[in-house]
């Protein structure tokens, strides 16, 4: 039981499009039946996407990696703005509230990074300190947690946070491989910011009318036997980055579900059926099954995670977020009540973090 | 082997945080000791009105709590009813493993005229008999006798005896790991209510899970 750091509120973007597996499939004329069927068996309806733009003949093709890369810029500042504003005002702040910003980001590459470049955009206070946590993929919304975590136990009364932005429509390439279709038919775009402050006196968010967990401890896990498991790095016949996805995935993320959870319920004196409220990261249908036998969770303690890549695909480093969100539109947590964030991914990594309401 | 815990549950009592406290007990126990053993939940008795009362629907709430916990624990249970069994000891009943009855045991659902009181024992009614199995006790409150509750797959086993009945239990469940009962249990119950497209991820995961133990054993006797 390390901080006394309060989650106090959450707040969520998307981009303005929003498409069906089918209509994705239908914009970039795939025909291939087996690509057709990885898409239409991937558990997600609807994606938030931001696609190439249709040539004469109505078909959407790749882009350059220049592009993308601008691509990425644009809408980051687009959608973190926006996550940014709503969780401010979930938690009733102002920008220049802000004391920390710390931006996770793996589908583009930014120098002067994101943070800076929002502090400009937004006009945050020129003196917030900030971070950048970049290219840790779809766990590193729980290492930014971590770290920022510190920096408010380090600056008691300080508003931070912690802003994940993933514009994952810039991180696409459309070759006809199975590689690819398989992290096509998957990811998403979406931002989440979640505001951190730790609170010498208690009592200040005790009288909130939002429930305000505490954040209690962490554990991670790295597999360094599957560090190419998981990987976006260039590819040369495309010249441009592209990502990978190994079928094992989701096993050896499962595999190793329960060894990360006991190492975080260690010394606690909690038993895993103690935790009421699971946030898993809506992976893929795979991964969130592999942790649900391993784990012997049932389909009630993943419904938001099941339900947020449903809505919005694999949004990557937020996705937790968006669990998050859900779960207190939900209304059900309660004083006491525990609840376990996991996230996972390239490293291969799972990261853990308790906490309790 | 000796069973590794034994719970008693009075269903004449009415429904009291003392009976929600019992099988949370139980169940700490059993999770602090994850891995081998039997559990053996003797159960008798039934309310002596049809409406319940005394107390508001947190209870109830905590109650099927418990004995979700109770229906997932890392290790085989087994119920034994004897005589009349309804109101908390037929709950208890129907959220274990293996269920056995002596030829008296009466299952009583409530037959109240003017309100109902399914609880989940009404659900888990359901999926053990099937609607047209359980519509008759869920419906019009009829007692299922301890034939047709065998006949209806309510019931496992009739005994005159329940105690050679543990003897075959412990010998049934002898040497299985908890934590992979568990397991089965769970794609058991989710086989009955999802497809097989649904089904076929968490199965693999737990094929998977066994070729890594087999390996993991290959890699420490290399």
């Amino acid at each position: 039981m390390t901080t006394d750091t309060a989650l106090l509120g959450v707040g969520t973007a998307v981009t303005a499009t929003s498409y069906s597996q089918p209509e994705v499939l239908d914009a970039f004329g795939i025909t291939d039946p087996k690509v057709r069927s990885v898409f239409l068996n991937s558990a997600i309806e609807r994606r938030n996407l931001t696609l190439p733009p249709q040539d004469a003949h109505g078909v959407r093709h790749s882009e350059e990696q220049g592009d993308l890369l601008d691509k990425h810029k644009a809408l980051a500042l687009e959608m973190g703005a926006d996550a940014l504003r709503s969780c401010l005002k979930e938690v009733g702040a102002e920008l220049s509230d802000v004391r920390h910003l710390c931006c996770v980001t793996s589908t583009g590459l930014l120098t002067p990074g994101l943070s800076a470049l929002l502090i400009r955009e937004l006009g945050l206070d020129r003196h917030c300190s900030r971070s950048d946590i970049v290219g840790m993929g779809c766990n590193a919304g729980l290492n930014a947690l971590g770290v920022v975590a510190g920096w408010s136990v380090a600056h008691p009364g300080e508003l931070a946070v912690v802003l994940c932005v993933e514009a994952c429509s810039a991180a696409y390439t459309v070759d006809g491989t199975m590689r690819t279709a398989v992290v096509n038919s998957l990811f998403g775009d979406g931002a989440a910011a979640v505001a951190l402050r730790s609170d010498p006196d208690l009592t200040v968010r005790h009288d909130r009318t939002v429930a305000a967990p505490s954040v209690l401890k962490f554990a991670s896990c790295v597999i360094p036997e599957a560090v190419d498991a998981m990987r976006y790095d260039w590819d040369r016949e495309q010249s441009r980055f592209s990502f990978y996805l190994d079928p094992q995935i989701p096993y050896v993320v499962g595999a190793h579900a329960e060894l990360v959870v006991d190492r975080l319920l260690a010394d606690t004196g909690l038993r895993r059926s103690d935790i009421r409220h699971w946030l898993v990261h809506s992976g893929g249908k795979k991964v969130i099954d592999a942790v649900v036998v391993n784990l012997g969770l049932t389909r009630h303690d993943v419904r938001h995670t099941v339900g947020v890549l449903r809505d919005h695909g694999n949004v990557s480093s937020g996705s937790f977020l968006f669990s998050y969100e859900r779960l207190l539109e939900e209304g059900v947590a309660r004083p006491g009540d525990y609840g376990v964030l996991m996230t996972m991914g390239p490293g291969s990594t799972i990261e853990t973090a308790l906490i309790r309401w | 082997m000796e069973p590794l815990h034994t719970l008693e549950i009075d269903g004449s009592a009415p429904l009291s945080p003392a009976a929600v406290k019992a099988v949370a007990a139980l169940c700490d126990r059993i999770e602090d000791r994850a891995g081998r053993g039997l559990v053996v939940v003797r159960v008798a008795g039934a309310p002596a009105g049809d409406r319940p009362g005394g107390f508001d629907v947190t209870l109830v709430t905590k109650w099927e709590r418990a004995l979700r916990r109770l229906e997932r624990l890392p290790a085989p249970t087994v119920a034994v009813a004897d005589g009349v069994c309804g109101g908390t000891a037929l709950d208890v009943f129907l959220a274990a493993d293996l269920r056995v009855a002596t030829p008296d045991t009466r299952l009583l659902v409530p037959r109240d005229t003017t309100a109902t009181w399914p609880g989940m024992a009404a659900y888990r009614l359901v999926q053990l008999a099937g609607v047209a199995g359980a519509r008759r006790a869920v419906l019009f409150g009829r007692p299922i006798e301890a034939a047709e509750a065998l006949a209806l797959g309510i019931a496992d086993e009739i005994v005159d005896d329940p105690k050679d009945v543990l003897v075959a239990a412990a010998e049934l469940t002898d040497g299985l790991s908890g934590q992979e009962v568990a397991i089965r249990r769970q794609l058991l119950f989710d086989a009955a209510t999802t497809g097989f497209e649904d089904a076929l991820g968490a199965h693999l995961a737990a094929c998977d899970r066994t070729l890594r133990q087999g390996a993991a054993k290959e890699a420490a006797a290399s």
